[in-house]
Formats: structure tokens, sequence, C-alpha cells
């Protein structure tokens, strides 16, 4: 059979075959990855590796793969030569030639677009997962004799994490214990680790930016305006000022005060980071009567992406807001004329 | 004219005409939804009937109030503000953020 168009069935079958990738990214299991192993070998006529190491993390899984060559090397009974060639490139290559001959195009475009863009970023390329899924679809939509060959690491990919594969043995690593991410699935944790693996090991990240252990998990009174200028990295810098909070680098860093009117205080920080900065009073009072403030970060240049126009009256805004006013109406893309909210709460 | 109203992050700017091309958005459980909080579940929101949310084509969004009663936009946080019939274009404030910079790689 050829497949040239999806039918209605199976385009909503596709985040069905997404979901289920997207949720394979966090457990291991052992038998089934092992299992996933033998199919593997065999579909690339080897013998099923004699040994089986399991180690806890990607890194473990580096590290122990170059002490596992060295050590197969020295061993009267195999060799260190790593097979994932056999295992892995010369079965998908097959493969994917054969499916490529029989599924057009547009087809191609439609199943890749779907669900390679989520999986791909669920599981950050670590796994397998963001083209096995194209061809777990592919399977489903009748052609599976020609996906037969990638079953076993299909299988791996579901239930393990990297994996290193010699002639005589197979090294594989946990999945991690947790991943987290913000609302636009960057990875993200505001406390700890975004990824986290059994041994500990991880990557922390803020808003999809990867920064150091420190940035995130140094508590965020300890943070002095001499360790942000001192921060090399212009990023790095930014998400340690981010991390703390307005107010906060507002008191660290030396604020000069723009504009002080009704509306309330636009301040001005030169360095480490430029920025500028409406501190503004909530209009609904808290249940014990004080009103909170509340900052918001306001153009601090005039070299802007895109242009401003007032959704009001359309008049141009000012690149850089001056007073608090300008500031506070330029948060709600309005011009100083049209931004007079009378009911307010 | 209506009078500008503001409650949070929603500020709803009175309008004399809204675009001719127009689609009406779909409620949501029978609540407009003017905002979404990011963490909480809380909501700007709208229930009465007479209350319809609208997306232009460049996505700025507008609220048409019909009747005489007007409507009523509440949230869990602040106080509720009773809104004139008329027609309002729908403001998100918004915070500047590296992307908006010319400077700035884009994510």
């Amino acid at each position: 059979m050829r497949l040239d168009k999806l039918t209605p069935d199976q385009e909503a079958l596709l985040p069905v075959i997404r979901d289920e990738w997207l949720a394979v990214g966090l457990s291991t299991d052992r038998a089934r990855a092992e299992a996933g192993v033998r199919a593997a070998y065999a579909a690339a006529k080897l013998p099923p590796p004699a040994i089986v190491v399991w180690l806890e993390s990607p890194l473990q899984g580096v590290v122990g793969a170059e002490y596992l060559r060295l050590l197969l090397d020295r061993m009267a009974m195999g060799t260190g030569d790593q097979v994932e060639g056999q295992v892995e490139g010369q079965v998908r290559d097959q493969v994917g030639d054969q499916v490529w001959d029989q599924v057009g195009d547009q087809v191609w475009d439609q199943v890749w677009g779907q669900v390679r863009g989520q999986v791909g970023r669920a599981i950050w390329g670590q796994h397998e997962a963001g083209w096995l899924a194209y061809y777990a679809a592919i399977a489903r939509f009748g052609l599976s004799d020609l996906t037969h060959p990638l079953d076993g690491i299909t299988e791996v990919a579901r239930s393990a994490g990297w994996w290193w594969s010699f002639r005589d043995a197979v090294l594989l690593t946990e999945r991690p214990l947790r991943v987290q991410r913000d609302e636009r699935n960057r990875l993200h944790a505001e406390d700890g680790p975004a990824i986290v693996y059994p041994d500990g090991w991880g990557v922390w990240s803020w808003h999809g930016v990867r920064v150091p252990r420190e940035i995130i998990e140094t508590p965020a009174d300890q943070v002095t305006a001499e360790g942000i200028a001192g921060e090399s990295n212009v990023e790095v810098r930014r998400v340690l000022v981010e991390r703390i909070g307005a107010e906060r680098y507002l008191a660290l860093a030396k604020a000069k005060l723009v504009n002080r009117d009704d509306w309330g205080a636009l301040w001005a920080i030169a360095a480490p980071v430029p920025m500028r900065i409406v501190e503004l009073i909530n209009s609904t009072p808290e249940p014990d009567g004080h009103s909170k403030r509340y900052f918001l970060r306001v153009p601090e240049t005039r070299e802007r992406r895109d242009a401003d126009a007032c959704v009001g009256c359309g008049a141009s805004l000012a690149a850089v807001p001056g007073t608090a006013h300008q500031a506070v109406a330029w948060s709600y893309s309005s011009c100083t004329a049209c931004y007079v909210p009378v009911v307010q709460t | 004219m209506n009078q500008p109203i503001r409650q949070g992050d929603v500020y709803l700017v009175p309008v004399d005409a809204i675009p001719a091309k127009i689609t009406p958005v779909a409620r949501d459980a029978g609540r407009i939804i003017l905002a979404y909080g990011e963490v909480t579940g809380h909501a700007h929101a709208i229930t009465a009937p007479e209350a319809t949310l609208l997306s232009a084509t460049d996505n700025a969004r507008f609220l048409r109030i019909v009747g005489a009663g007007g409507a009523t936009l509440t949230h869990e946080e602040h106080g509720a503000i009773a809104i004139a019939p008329g027609e309002y274009r729908v403001v998100i404030g918004r915070e500047w953020t590296d992307a908006m910079s010319a400077r700035q790689v884009i994510d």
C-alpha cells in the first residue's frame, strides 16, 4: 500500500500517538528495555549482548561507556567495538528508505509537523522518540511490516534513557525522575534542577536558558549587585535579575528616579543590566487595608523590534517612557491621553 | 462615550466602531474569559448573555455588550466592575521583555 493523504481517522490518531510518546519520557522499565535490546540486536543479525549494565544518568552513561569499552578490550571474551552503527544506523536507514518510497511528501510533512515538534522538545533530543514517533505513526497507518525491524529500538526508547551498544555488552541508563517546564514548554524550575536523574545529576534552567546550579539555588536575598555584575554571561546575568525580581533589583542596583507623578515612580538602572522599571500601587487594597506595591518593566531602549501604536487613537507611543504615567500607559499599549481608567479595581 | 475600565491586567477602552471582519470567540464553560491567571486558575470573566467577545484578523479582541442592563466583570481578587452597554477594545497588560528589543535574539 502507499500513503499519499491521511484519512480523517488517521489524522485524529496523530495527537494520540504524540501524547503516548510525550508520556514515555519519565518511566524506566528495565525488563522491557532489555527485551528491546535483544530484539534490536536480532534485527541487526547480532547475538544478544552477554553483559547488561545499568547506570543512573547520561553523565554516568558517558563515563561508564568509556570505561566499559576499555574493560571489554582487555577481556579475552570480547572487544569494545561499538555496534550502534549496526544496531541502529543500518536498521534505521533500511527502514527509512523503504518507508520513504511509499509515503508521499505531504504525508511526511503532516505527520512530522504534528508529532515531531512537541515530542522532540519534551524529551530534548535525549532519546530516540523524536524520529521513532514518526515511524510509529506510519506503522499504525498500515505499513508495520516495513517498520518491524525498528521494534527493538522502539521498545528501548519506550523503556530507558540513553544507551550504548557494544558487541558483547550493552549499557543502559535510567530516565530522569522529573522534568519541569514553564507554560511555554521551556525547561524551567525556580528552586532546583529542571531535569533530575536518580543519581542527582541534572540540568538547571530558567525559562529555557540553561544556567549553572548556583544561579537557581542561591537564595534571592543572598544575591548581590557585585554578584550580578561579576557574571560574565549576559544571558545568565539577566536570569539572575529576573529571579530576584524587580523590587529587589531596584534596591540592589543604584536606581535613579526619573519621574514621580500621580501614577507612581519611574526608575532607571544603567548597570549591570540596563532596565527601566515603574513602581505602582495596587488599586485593590489587601484584606488588612494596605495596598501592595508592584513593579513593571518598561522599554529602556529605542531599538525596538516592533513599532508601537496606541490602541485607542493610533498615535505612536514614546519609545522610552519618560514619566510614570507614560510607563503605565505603555503597559496597556496606550498613550497617556487614552490611558485614563476612571473605574479600576 | 463610555468610561475606560481597568481590572488588574485587563483594560477596556471604549471604541466608536469595531472592525468589519470579526469572529465571535467561543465561551469557556459558559463564561467569557478576558484573561486567565497564570498559575492560580483565577480569571477575569463575564457571564452575562448580553456580552460577546470578538476577535479581529490581527488578533485584536473586542467586547460587545448589547441591551440596557450592561454586564459585570468579575475576578477572584479584584472588585467586580459594571460595564455599560457598548463596544470596547480589550487590552491585556504587558511588560517589557528582552525579546521585544531589536538587539536581542528572538527565542
